[in-house]
């Protein structure tokens, strides 16, 4: 049986010559050791050409084949577009690579702060809680828990802002809740009852969920033809860098660089 | 390790050779049920649970969604 986490080496591999991977998402809470119920990986990669060959490199030289996903190029991921790979490693285990360089909810400088390490070393690049339950603040409700968890590992001037228990912001807000915004800190330093925080953190969280949801259909609606002419051109069993050249021909053609963004015939953003 | 249960809040005082061996362990069992897993859990597609596979029109999208310069 292996000793170690598969996806923990993937990201020292991956930082080998440079930092250009940071753990984040399932991966990221396990490093936290807040759950181990996570099956792929998935990292926030610094977005350069040269970051996107040497992990197309690095997951080659683990026979990885392209997942239906974007091609691994700056002129997608630009967009927030995700790439995704599956290999089988010695012990016939699946690993699933999954990779963005605009993970959701955080700004550009906050992602380009990932990749200075000026006098940061790190025993493994992984995303800081912070920035991981706001990526984690997804359309999927089994998202929320675990960022309750999460949570708890901030100090409690910041668990307030983040935490999804309403026992938590009920033990926090008098303390730490004066300048909060949110509306179930501001329910509890109100006076409201338990049951009024719980409504307004249902709410809170349904409008995070929606959020994400319909940010999520304008790539789904994006990527119809795409996905098809993927699967029409079985890119899936190519070797990874013939795949890859073969992608980015398709995506020329038929993936948008960002569908958040109108675009003109010539790929400019309007 | 005490214990491998998924609200194990001792996972915070194993050693990174603790928590490696426990995910492992997980991880060997996991794949038992890799065929009924979402094909996406993270990234831009996890709104797909089947693919649209060129035998059907999925929500009448049948020509490019996009067109580029290199067509033009």
């Amino acid at each position: 049986m292996a000793i170690r986490n598969v996806y923990f080496d993937l990201t020292e591999e991956l930082n080998t010559e440079g930092e250009i991977a940071v753990l984040a998402s399932g991966q990221a809470v396990v490093f936290h050791r807040v759950s181990m119920m996570s099956k792929d990986g998935a990292w926030i990669l610094r977005e350069t050409p040269e970051a996107c060959r040497r992990a197309l490199s690095i997951l080659e030289r683990h026979g990885a084949r392209y997942r239906p996903g974007a091609p691994l190029d700056v002129r997608w991921l630009t967009g927030g577009w995700s790439s995704h790979f599956e290999f089988t490693d010695a012990e016939r285990r699946r690993i699933r690579c999954d990779f963005v360089t605009r993970p959701p909810r955080m700004e550009a400088e906050e992602i380009l702060r990932l990749f200075d390490t000026t006098g940061t070393a790190k025993p493994l690049p992984v995303l800081d809680i912070e920035p991981l339950i706001r990526i984690k603040q997804t359309q999927r409700a089994k998202d929320y828990p675990v960022i309750g968890e999460l949570a708890r590992l901030l100090p409690p001037e910041r668990e307030i802002e983040f935490t999804t228990d309403p026992d938590r912001i009920l033990a926090l807000a008098s303390a730490y809740g004066e300048h909060s915004r949110r509306a179930p800190v501001r329910a509890a330093l109100g006076g409201g009852s338990r049951e009024a925080v719980v409504v307004a953190l249902a709410r809170e969280l349904d409008r995070l969920q929606q959020q994400d949801r319909a940010r999520l259909e304008k790539y789904r609606a994006a990527s119809v033809g795409y996905l098809r002419e993927f699967q029409v051109a079985n890119i899936a069993d190519l070797p990874l860098l013939e795949a890859h050249e073969r992608l980015c021909k398709l995506a020329e053609r038929w993936l948008p660089h960002n569908p958040l963004v109108q675009e003109d015939r010539d790929g400019a953003a309007q | 390790m005490e214990l491998l249960s998924e609200d194990d809040l001792n996972l915070k005082d194993m050693t990174r050779e603790e928590l490696d061996r426990a995910w492992n362990l997980w991880f060997d069992l996991a794949q038992t049920t890799n065929d009924f897993d979402p094909l996406y859990t993270h990234g831009v597609f996890v709104l797909w649970d089947r693919l649209p596979d060129g035998s059907e029109d999925i929500d009448g999208s049948t020509g490019p969604a996009f067109s580029s310069a290199q067509e033009g």
